[in-house]
């Protein structure tokens, strides 16, 4: 018997609530830096391998194959296709939405990875071609919420 | 050749959705006690290296680490945390074993997921905050996108997943470590309602606790000390590219390269040639991609769920999800299986099973194992 005093009545059950409140300013580093900046210009900037030509997105600083050093940066095309597509009822923090917030998964041609975000307006399904839709240059912050998301071409 | 290594001796504490009478730290004593027991060893004396898999944040506990010795008998003595699913806990208590680093080690993996009020935001803490975790798509929202995409490619149906969890349910009513078995309608399963679109209430594995310690000994120990052992035949991890950043849809890369570097150390050739598999199902269609990744097509894959050869414990839809501990679960399980102990769910008498284990979103990380006995 390892434990000898277990206790057996739920009255004598005792907890202790608390909290670990850890803040963080994350560093977009060189390539998010690239990304965040391509945003507020209104481009998806992804970055390419100079020794596989491989594209990646989001981008990335070294390439996933040859981990070499990324030092291009450029605008992928104005279309993706949609890839994938969810409809979801529940919320960030859990909770049960009233509405579902439409995502979508987005590829971008000759890019390796793409973009989750909202899916905007009507007709967008698996396989649609869609366009970037960005806030008005005014309100873009450099965040990936200068992006409203993707409507359908 | 290197040196054989073999599983001693198994212990487990909990498998309920909650458990509040013992702490963490007792949890991982109860389980620690009883596998010593099992394996006959005295921690203090016989066990070399004890291995912890755990996470600080899932603890609630900064550099959690520091507060393993005791619990499990290590105080002392080497000691290693390996934030990991346990099957990558137990590849480094391999290694430690086939270095000559030690001749027995403890690995322990424990989930006390309830005790952490705000599981969501962990799981949220766990996506790109500069290029994801704004818009909110947590782990459920990418899962129900790779379940689109996997779906279309793959031409997987409602019906066909909605078969896996309704088979893995019922089996899970004959296993005593199974919290969330179930009597489920087809209609029942597809009519849930939505979490995120494919994705519904039955397709995602529920929350579960327990401890669980693996004994394992190099085999010229156990031999000396007349131990009888599971044999560990190959033990792999490997890590790959998510879907969302270019990793293959139809056969994810942690699970088919470990699996393929796993039948390689076994002299296997594939997953037809163990008697029964312990997949990972934290989600319902990633069953049919892991055994996809596997090399077992969808028409097979749903038949040997519905058998009970795959996932003959109800799999983590049926028994619910123990965060790192849902590795050592499924290789638990095999190793009961394999030395005909897994009560109600037990079946004939395997002399092989293979255990695969995915770490959740985001992650592209998966381990399997292949186990035998009476080689
Ligand atoms: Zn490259």
């Amino acid at each position: 018997m390892p434990l000898r005093d277990r206790v057996t009545s739920v009255g004598d059950l005792r907890s202790w609530t608390d909290q670990i409140p850890f803040r963080y300013e994350y560093t977009a580093g060189v390539a998010g830096e690239r990304f965040l900046r391509g945003l507020m210009d209104g481009r998806i900037v992804a970055g390419e391998c100079g020794g596989c030509g491989k594209r990646f997105l989001p981008p990335k600083a070294y390439c996933t194959d040859c981990f070499r050093a990324i030092d291009r940066f450029d605008a992928v095309g104005q279309d993706g296709i949609v890839a994938a597509m969810a409809e979801a009822w529940v919320g960030f923090q859990g909770e049960r939405l009233a509405r579902p917030k439409r995502y979508v998964f987005v590829e971008f041609d000759g890019v390796t990875g793409g973009l989750v975000h909202f899916a905007v307006g009507p007709g967008v399904r698996v396989g649609s071609r869609v366009a970037p839709r960005f806030r008005p240059l005014s309100k873009r912050r450099g965040s990936l919420l200068d992006l409203h998301g993707f409507a359908k071409k | 050749m290197p040196e054989g290594v073999c599983i001693i001796g198994v212990g487990y504490e909990g498998f309920r959705p909650t458990i509040t009478d013992v702490s963490t730290r007792e949890l991982m004593f109860l389980a620690a006690s009883k596998a010593y027991a099992d394996a006959s060893v005295d921690p203090r004396t016989d066990i070399d290296s004890f291995i912890c898999c755990t996470e600080d944040f899932w603890e609630g506990w900064s550099i959690t680490d520091e507060m393993v010795p005791d619990q499990v008998g290590g105080a002392r003595r080497p000691v290693c945390t390996v934030p990991a699913d346990g099957i990558i806990g137990m590849g480094h208590a391999v290694m430690h074993i086939r270095s000559g680093v030690a001749d027995v080690v403890s690995v322990e993996a424990h989930s006390k997921v309830a005790d952490v009020l705000d599981k969501r935001a962990v799981e949220n803490l766990a996506l790109d905050p500069v290029y994801h975790r704004q818009t909110g798509a947590g782990s459920d929202v990418l899962a129900g996108l790779e379940m689109s995409a996997f779906m279309r490619r793959s031409g997987v149906t409602r019906d066909d997943v909605s078969r896996i969890v309704k088979a893995e349910k019922a089996r899970a009513l004959s296993n005593g470590r199974a919290s969330y078995g179930g009597t489920l309608e087809l209609k029942e399963v597809s009519d849930a309602e939505p979490i995120a679109a494919p994705l519904l209430k039955y397709d995602k594995a529920e929350f579960a606790e327990a401890g669980t310690v693996v004994v394992f000994a190099s085999e010229r120990w156990a031999k000396k000390n007349k131990k009888d052992g599971v044999s560990v035949d190959g033990l792999a991890w490997r890590s790959s590219a998510p879907w969302f950043e270019g990793g293959d849809i139809m056969r994810p890369e942690y699970a088919s390269e470990a699996f393929r570097s796993v039948m390689k150390q076994a002299g296997r050739r594939g997953a037809d040639s163990f008697d029964l598999l312990e997949i990972d199902d934290t989600y319902s269609y990633k069953l049919l991609q892991h055994l996809s990744s596997v090399g077992v097509p969808k028409a097979s894959a749903i038949k040997m769920v519905e058998e009970g050869r795959v996932n003959p414990s109800g799999g983590s839809l049926g028994t619910g999800h123990l965060i790192e501990a849902t590795g050592s679960h499924r290789v638990l399980e095999c190793a009961l299986q394999l030395r005909g102990r897994a009560g109600g769910n037990q079946r004939g008498k395997p002399g092989t099973a293979l255990a695969l284990s995915w770490r959740g979103n985001p992650t592209a990380t998966g381990a399997a194992i292949a186990l035998s006995v009476g080689r």
